[in-house]
This record gives structure tokens, sequence and C-alpha cells, in this order.
């Protein structure tokens, strides 16, 4: 099952805005590491998902993860060949919207060198470039 | 007791957001250092300096010897603010103490050791706590304290009653407070369950307020 929220007020929003820096969940709250976005974009439920596994798999199932963005937020699509107009179109995916500075992942219980690979994979999975960061400073 | 940290700084002039931008343009922090009294001196730090102190100490609240214009004064670090970008520390609050009085501050939690429950059960350390808050004289304060976690077990536990500071320093944290524990690693669903449940990504959320207006009609000609 997908990230995505379990119920709605509404099924569909407008894009919205994207501008100036994250506010808020900019540290670390409960991990050593963790993956920080450089840029602002759309981050879908799939690429969340993508990271989850790849550094789950890159951790052998020791330590812990968490996941610090949620998708929250319909994107819609209209179906190919069809002409514009008669309304928009249906929900197909779900986004979390980052800003520069955003915490995407926080690791614990691994090596620094472990923490470093999985990030690094996950960020590969990812279309907005990403630092890591750790307890010391940034990386 | 902590070691003397030195920082030299210099009055600051200017104020505001547009002349701070300006000043960490050209190197320097701009900083408040607050007085006895309640009012407040602005003051300024070289960056290159600062940061090199600071890099042994992370954000913890430490006892500074702070020399402004020759004039060499005791006084506690209260905050860093950090540019969430690039890390670099953008401002500093420091506050003189009086000697004679009692302060509070936050003092770093660090954990040594390889738990038990990790080693040999397959846990994880998880650590809830990495701050606590302290009481004592300016010239007993320290920057952190450190904890052995070697003993822990699955399921184990240290609070912060565990922690013994000496008589000249009072935890102000409750002392049930949980610092850290070794708690078991959830097993992951197995990742082919997952992607055998391909049907499900075409779900959606339920409605939280029921509009008039059918899905079908909403959906149009597409």
């Amino acid at each position: 099952m997908p990230l995505m929220p379990k119920r709605v007020k509404y099924r569909k929003v407008q894009r919205g805005s994207r501008s100036g820096k994250a506010t808020t969940n900019t540290t670390l709250t409960q991990g050593d590491f963790g993956l920080k976005t450089l840029e602002r974009g759309w981050i879908t439920n799939l690429q969340i998902e993508a990271c989850r596994v790849s550094i789950n798999r890159s951790l052998k199932r020791r330590g812990k993860l968490w996941i610090r963005v949620f998708p929250d937020k319909p994107v819609s699509k209209k179906p190919i060949e069809v002409r514009m107009g008669s309304g928009k179109g249906n929900p197909e995916s779900w986004v979390a919207v980052v800003r520069p500075g955003t915490m995407l992942f926080e690791l614990t219980g691994v090596s620094e060198n472990q923490a470093r690979e999985a990030l690094r994979l996950a960020a590969t999975k990812l279309g907005v470039r990403t630092v890591m960061v750790t307890r010391d400073g940034n990386d | 007791m902590s070691t003397e940290v030195k920082i030299n700084a210099e009055p600051r002039t200017c104020s505001g957001s547009t002349a701070a931008r300006r000043l960490r343009r050209a190197g320097i922090i701009p900083a408040v250092l607050a007085k006895i009294d309640g009012t407040t001196e602005l003051i300024q730090l070289n960056s290159r300096e600062f940061e090199q102190v600071m890099s042994g100490y992370g954000d913890a609240q430490i006892m500074v010897s702070i020399t402004v214009d020759g004039d060499k004064r005791l006084a506690l670090l209260r905050e860093i603010q950090r540019n969430d970008l690039t890390g670099r520390i953008s401002h500093a609050d420091f506050s003189m103490v009086d000697t004679s009085t009692k302060l509070r501050l936050q003092i770093q939690v660090l954990l040594t050791g390889e738990p038990e429950g990790v080693r040999l059960e397959n846990g994880v350390l998880e650590q809830q706590l990495r701050q606590i808050e302290i009481e004592c004289l300016p010239s007993d304060a320290i920057e952190s304290t450190t904890i052995d976690t070697s003993d822990l077990k699955l399921g184990d536990d240290i609070t912060v009653a565990a922690l013994d500071l000496g008589p000249d320093i009072d935890i102000i944290t409750p002392a049930e407070t949980v610092i850290c524990n070794v708690a078991m690693v959830v097993e992951e669903v197995e990742e082919e369950e997952v992607e055998e449940d391909g049907e499900a990504e075409d779900a959606q959320p339920e409605l939280s307020v029921q509009k008039g207006k059918s899905d079908d009609e909403d959906s149009g000609d597409a």
C-alpha cells in the first residue's frame, strides 16, 4: 500500500507554492544521521517508498529509520490524447512538497559508513539534490 | 568542571536583518550579550575563529570567557543559531553570569559502549533524551555527561535517575525521564508481498466531507 492519507477533505487541490526555504522539519530530531534536501520540489509516494526499500536493503534490517516527510498532496493528471477542458483530471499520485532544508530521512543504530552508503543509495531515487547531515554538523 | 573557552568579540553598532546579512557576508557573526541588569549589548564575532572554538562543543550551552574591547567577562553561551542549509553559525546569544548565583543550563548526554542487547540480541540502541537541564554555580558548570551503555540488555533503559553529577549539581529534568533504551528491531513486511499487492496503488482515500456532486459527474468526459 503506497503512502497516502487515509482521509482527505478534498480529492483535488491546486498546485500551491513551493517558494521559500524550509522553516520547520529542518533538524535531526530522532536519529544520528539524516538526509536533507537542498532543492525544492515534489517527492512522490513511490520515490519515498523506493528510498525506504533501498535503505532497509542496504542496512540489512539493522538500525532504525524515520521518514520525516509524508505525501499528503494529491496530483491530478488528464489522460493522454484528451482535449483540454472538461474539468480537472483525476488524482494520479501523492506528493510531499519539500523546500531547501527539509529533512527527509533519519537513521540511527548503524555506523556512519553504513548510514552514508544507505542514504547515498536513497538519494539516487530522488529528483532533488540532497546532503547527508550528522549530529556534529553538515557533511 | 569545564575548561575555559576564550572568545574575542567587538562591539557592534549596526542592527537589523539587512545589517546582519551584510556582516555575515563579510565573515562576521552578529551576537548579543545579555547583562545581569537585564540590558543587552550588541557584539560581533569573527566567524572563522568562533567556528573553530565551537567545533568540539556542538550546540551545547557552555561557560565562556568573553573579551569585549579588552574587558573580560564570564558568560554563558545560551544559544547558537545555524543556517539550515550550510550549517554555519548565523547568530549567538550570550548572557553574563553572577559567580555567586546558581544558573540553569542544558548539557549534552553522550553515550559510550556497545550495549549487550545490540551485540548479542540484535536490538537497536535508541537515545530519547540528548540534553538534560541542570542547576549549579558557574564554577561547577559542565558541558556534557557520559553514560556507559555496555551492560544494557534488550528491553533495558537508562533514566535520568541513574545519573550522578556530584553534590554541587542539581538535575532539573524529571528523574523518571528515559535517556536511552535498547529496543527490538521491528521486522519489515516481506517486499514480495508488497509488490504483489499492486492493485492497492489505485486506492484512493475517503473524503471526510461528502460533497453533493458525485465522483462520476466530477470526472467529466475524460
